[in-house]
């Protein structure tokens, strides 16, 4: 038997909150020239999601995860002059699988993802974050923050893939991770796969236990060795949370500040 | 009236021997210029004392105020009364300059400091280094000119008022109006607050400036020579060749460092050759 998919459709100036649960496959239809921000603050154990967005229009989702997702896959299509943003605050104890793919159909599309991920207590986190820049002339990022500790486990793979003519196309892919225990493990894996000459490519990732030299500049003014480790590692969280409204951002805030 | 007290002080670096023997005092109110040619353990020196993990001291004692220093982590000894303003400030993303500034302000208090006290302690300092107030909202040194660095070591010493300030090449960097500024600062926490500066420089345009009170030469890893401040306008003249005679050493120069070895991986691979295109 097919699953249902419950679909939203938004035009103009739009900002709405969308509860996933009990939804088998959710849509959501963005109209031309539209600019909406859509925050999804409940979840099922198993998610799957599509964006179609208009010509001309900026879309940006915002996942605040606090529960246990099994799997969450996400697709998206970006058109021309369109621009796409994800934001993901993750503080779940699992997320069996994270997927999102981006199409980047249309020049001067333009999408990026955010991802700030707590694993701590035993959990594990795995993320697969790709892009195909079917198109010239568009633009992806993938910027990735991630605290492993207690023995835990995060894996995130980013995969941007420019396509044969995207003459002009832009990929750029950040991935940093703190390793608090040695106990705990963090794997990434920042793939380019490009197909065409005239592009522009850049990825990074960095992943390891704070920096020393960190660490001795923040000791250097008296700050104990704790709370060093605990400023540095809010600095690589708490940004997210600027990227949600007042009352989101609070609990973002309130919830790193639990941990540290 | 504290002291800081340094006596033949062995230190090395990833296995090899960088100062040997460094006798060295530093009093409470004075300014005491240290010069050397580069290389040769001055910032070695300052790094020891303000316990950088990557410095092993394998002989010798630094005292402050009588107390042990080397058996001191080094946030104790920050809170003891000793401030290093850094040659190359770390940058460090996502800390907030004034959740850091607060945070270091609260580890030399016994009560925290109250929220208004501290935005007018902060908005003083900015004011006298010559710094915008909104750089506090911006992350630590990140994208900082080389200038707002060293401005930004300076404020941190206005806050944290220190007996004790070692400052590493402060003036490396700045242009003519922010080296009157940082000296202002130095010589005005020097009057007002009594704190005592080991300052390292190549330039005797900031020793103009701020008046040293003492100058010692280091070379090859030891204090060749401890004098007043005629000393700093000697070498201005005439560099340090006249070390070599009058104290009979060798001066050691920098020795040529082979490469690192370095490998360089291919990490995106462009695949054109399908289908026979």
């Amino acid at each position: 038997m097919a699953n249902s998919i419950t679909s939203y459709f938004y035009e103009g100036e739009t900002k709405n909150t969308v509860s996933l649960k009990k939804e088998d496959a959710v849509s959501f239809l963005i109209h031309d020239n539209s600019n909406v921000t859509l925050d999804i603050d409940s979840f099922n154990k198993d998610n799957k999601v599509s964006v179609v967005v208009g010509n001309n229009s900026s879309i940006k989702l915002r996942l605040l995860i606090l529960v246990d997702i099994n799997s969450f896959e996400i697709n998206v299509n970006v058109p021309r002059g369109s621009n796409f943003e994800l934001v993901i605050a993750d503080f779940s104890k699992e997320i069996g699988s994270f997927k999102s793919l981006v199409n980047l159909e249309g020049e001067n599309s333009e999408a990026a993802i955010h991802l700030a991920t707590l694993s701590n207590d035993n959990n594990k986190k795995k993320f697969n974050l790709s892009f195909d820049h079917k198109v010239g002339k568009t633009k992806s990022l993938i910027d990735c923050y991630g605290v492993s500790k207690d023995s835990s486990l995060i894996k995130i793979d980013g995969i941007s893939h420019i396509y044969e003519n995207a003459n002009k196309a832009d990929a750029t892919q950040k991935v940093r991770v703190i390793l608090f225990d040695k106990e705990s493990e963090a794997i990434a894996n920042p793939i380019l796969k490009i197909d065409c000459n005239d592009i522009k490519a850049q990825h990074a990732c960095a992943i390891g236990s704070l920096r020393e030299e960190h660490l001795y500049y923040l000791l250097s003014r008296g700050i104990e060795i704790n709370e060093a480790r605990s400023l540095i590692t809010l600095g690589y969280l708490l940004p997210i949370a600027t990227y949600f409204d007042e009352k989101e951002s609070e609990k973002i805030k309130e919830i790193i500040g639990g941990v540290f | 009236m504290k002291s800081l007290k340094i006596e033949n002080l062995h230190v090395e670096v990833e296995g090899k021997e960088i100062l040997k023997g460094v006798n060295l005092d530093i009093n409470e109110g004075e300014i005491l210029a240290l010069l050397g040619p580069n290389g040769h353990g001055k910032s070695t020196l300052l790094a020891a004392i303000m316990g950088n993990p990557r410095y092993k001291v394998t002989e010798g004692k630094i005292t402050f105020d009588g107390k042990d220093v080397l058996s001191m982590s080094v946030d104790e000894r920050s809170k003891a009364g000793l401030f290093l303003a850094f040659q190359n400030p770390s940058e460090i993303p996502g800390v907030v300059s004034a959740d850091f500034f607060k945070g270091a302000m609260n580890a030399h208090r016994e009560n925290k400091i109250k929220l208004f006290e501290f935005y007018r302690s902060l908005e003083e300092a900015c004011k006298e280094v010559n710094l915008p107030f909104d750089m506090v909202n911006r992350n630590l040194n990140d994208g900082f000119s080389g200038g707002e660095k060293k401005r930004n070591e300076i404020l941190q010493m206005i806050l944290l008022n220190p007996n004790i300030a070692m400052l590493d090449e402060i003036d490396s960097g700045l242009d003519v109006d922010a080296v009157n500024t940082v000296s202002q600062c130095i010589v005005k926490q020097n009057r007002e607050k009594n704190t005592g500066f080991l300052v390292i420089s190549h330039y005797a345009r900031l020793f103009d400036l701020i008046h040293p009170s003492k100058a010692a030469i280091m070379v090859n890893g030891k204090i060749a020579t401890i004098g007043d401040a005629s000393l700093i306008t000697r070498i201005d003249k005439e560099g340090y060749e006249w070390i070599e005679k009058e104290y009979n050493v060798s001066i050691k120069k920098e020795e040529d460092q082979p490469m690192n070895k370095v490998s360089i991986g291919v990490c995106a691979t462009k695949e054109v050759l399908k289908n026979g295109k």
